[in-house]
């Protein structure tokens, strides 16, 4: 009896000392999440989503545990994205005018890993792979593979000395590329000075506040329920529009399963207009619509076609 | 003999020669030509009131009018409370409107044309709602549903 006991605290101390050694391969991943959020530093990288590609500066600054984050597009039309803790507004020029948006933030390239890992776990496998020179840094190649059919492969390409991800890759599993985003150089700054956290104002321009929104947030007292989602995505933001001339509202549910993102569009046929049925595919977004009682249902993402075909049919009302 | 009627109808005969003339009449059945000369008169006095057969007429044309349903109302010392028996009636009618409502609405929702999607009837809203909400460094800039 002494000797079982003790097997089973053998076995019990040895199990913990395991998930808790440096050795665990998803520690890798906590540590990037800290170090875009963490350290300073500013540089400018492509980014490429279906055929856009584009350049951006991105300044990312932690003062007195707030983030502050500038992205400036270099490429064609002027774009600015300011964010402040959880308030980020984004400045587009459109011809002569500057539209500002006030938007949730989000997680984007660098910072793009969720802050709970655990949410990747039980989706994806972790791969460490080759060593290789980003940016002029030492980067090391980690790989998120998915155990289902549910959503996309994930390169990333870590800083070795301060895990800062350097470039990522997306792929499906015939190896097309979805997204990729890969700095060209990047510099840690020491200057807490906070002078470039500001939007480049052009006198000549109208400012103009655009908000449409009427909710946001998750919703209470929704009329449909969701059925047999895909494992691992969760609700991360609901948003509610009134459509334009029109006295009816449009709802926008949003999933993300820690990497991938897809929207669910709720909008209600007015009268003559015919819905839409079937799937198609938009460079590398794929839209699901479906039509039940009275309402177009759209799934909107870059997410396997599964994927997107599960949520179109999970609204019933 | 016409012209004897005539003379009848025109008061041009005396008494004597009335006799004759109806004597005459009921042997040789000249009942038409007495309708005749009777309704000719008539009509030259502004006596004529109409056809002979207006009374069979009229009978005739009540017969072929539908038959009334629901008869005729009753008087009102009846008790009131007899009336509450049209209520379940009522009822029923008002069920049945319901109903009949609703399934029409169902049908007008079963019955509605879908057509197949294709890639210009995505609304760039939606396109762009999803990108200002997702993790792309370069959608993340589209500008979300603004109109001038």
């Amino acid at each position: 009896m002494i000797y079982r006991l003790l097997f089973i605290f053998f076995l019990f101390s040895s199990f913990i000392s395991v998930s808790h050694s440096s050795d665990d391969p998803w520690l890798i991943i906590e540590k990037a999440a800290k170090a875009t959020k963490f350290l300073n530093y500013k540089g400018v990288f492509r980014s490429q989503h279906n055929k856009k590609i584009k350049s951006i500066e991105i300044t990312h600054a932690t003062n007195n545990e707030q983030e502050f984050v500038r992205m400036n597009v270099l490429d064609g039309s002027p774009g600015e994205v300011l964010s402040q803790g959880k308030t980020t507004y984004v400045y587009n020029t459109i011809e002569d005018n500057v539209i500002i948006q006030k938007r949730k933030k989000q997680r984007l390239f660098p910072a793009i890993f969720p802050s709970n890992v655990e949410t990747l776990r039980d989706f994806y496998r972790l791969s460490i792979g080759k060593t290789e020179r980003i940016a002029g840094r030492l980067s090391q190649l980690i790989v998120l593979s998915p155990i289902d059919d549910f959503r996309y492969f994930h390169y990333f390409w870590l800083d070795r000395k301060s895990f800062l991800p350097l470039k990522m890759i997306v792929i499906d599993k015939n190896e097309n590329i979805i997204e990729q985003a890969s700095f060209t150089q990047i510099n840690m700054i020491s200057n807490k000075n906070l002078d470039w956290f500001k939007p480049d104002v052009d006198p000549s321009k109208n400012y103009i506040f655009d908000d449409k929104i009427v909710g946001q947030g998750i919703l209470k007292n929704r009329f449909w329920r969701l059925k047999k989602i895909p494992p691992g995505y969760k609700e991360v933001d609901f948003r509610t529009k009134r459509m334009s001339g029109l006295n009816f509202l449009s709802h926008q549910l949003v999933f993300s399963d820690g990497l991938s993102y897809v929207s669910l569009f709720i909008k209600p046929i007015s009268r003559g207009q015919k819905p839409k049925v079937g799937h198609v595919k938009v460079g590398t977004n794929n839209i699901c619509a479906r039509y039940q009682d009275g309402y177009q249902i759209m799934a909107v993402g870059s997410v396997p076609t599964l994927t997107c075909n599960k949520f179109s049919e999970s609204i019933e009302f | 003999m016409n012209e004897k009627l005539s003379s009848f109808f025109d008061n041009e005969l005396d008494s004597t020669e009335i006799d004759k003339l109806l004597n005459q009449i009921s042997k040789q059945k000249k009942n038409s030509h007495w309708a005749h000369y009777q309704l000719i008169r008539d009509v030259i006095q502004n006596n004529h009131l109409g056809s002979h057969n207006l009374t069979k007429n009229i009978i005739d044309a009540i017969e072929k009018e539908p038959t009334q349903l629901g008869g005729f109302g009753k008087h009102n010392d009846e008790p009131r409370v007899t009336k509450t028996h049209y209520w379940p009636i009522a009822a029923s009618f008002a069920a049945l409107f319901v109903i009949g409502l609703t399934a029409l609405n169902l049908n007008e929702y079963k019955a509605v044309d879908s057509v197949i999607l294709v890639e210009s009837d995505i609304p760039t809203d939606l396109i762009n709602d999803h990108f200002a909400n997702a993790s792309s460094n370069v959608n993340f800039f589209i500008q979300t549903s603004y109109n001038k």
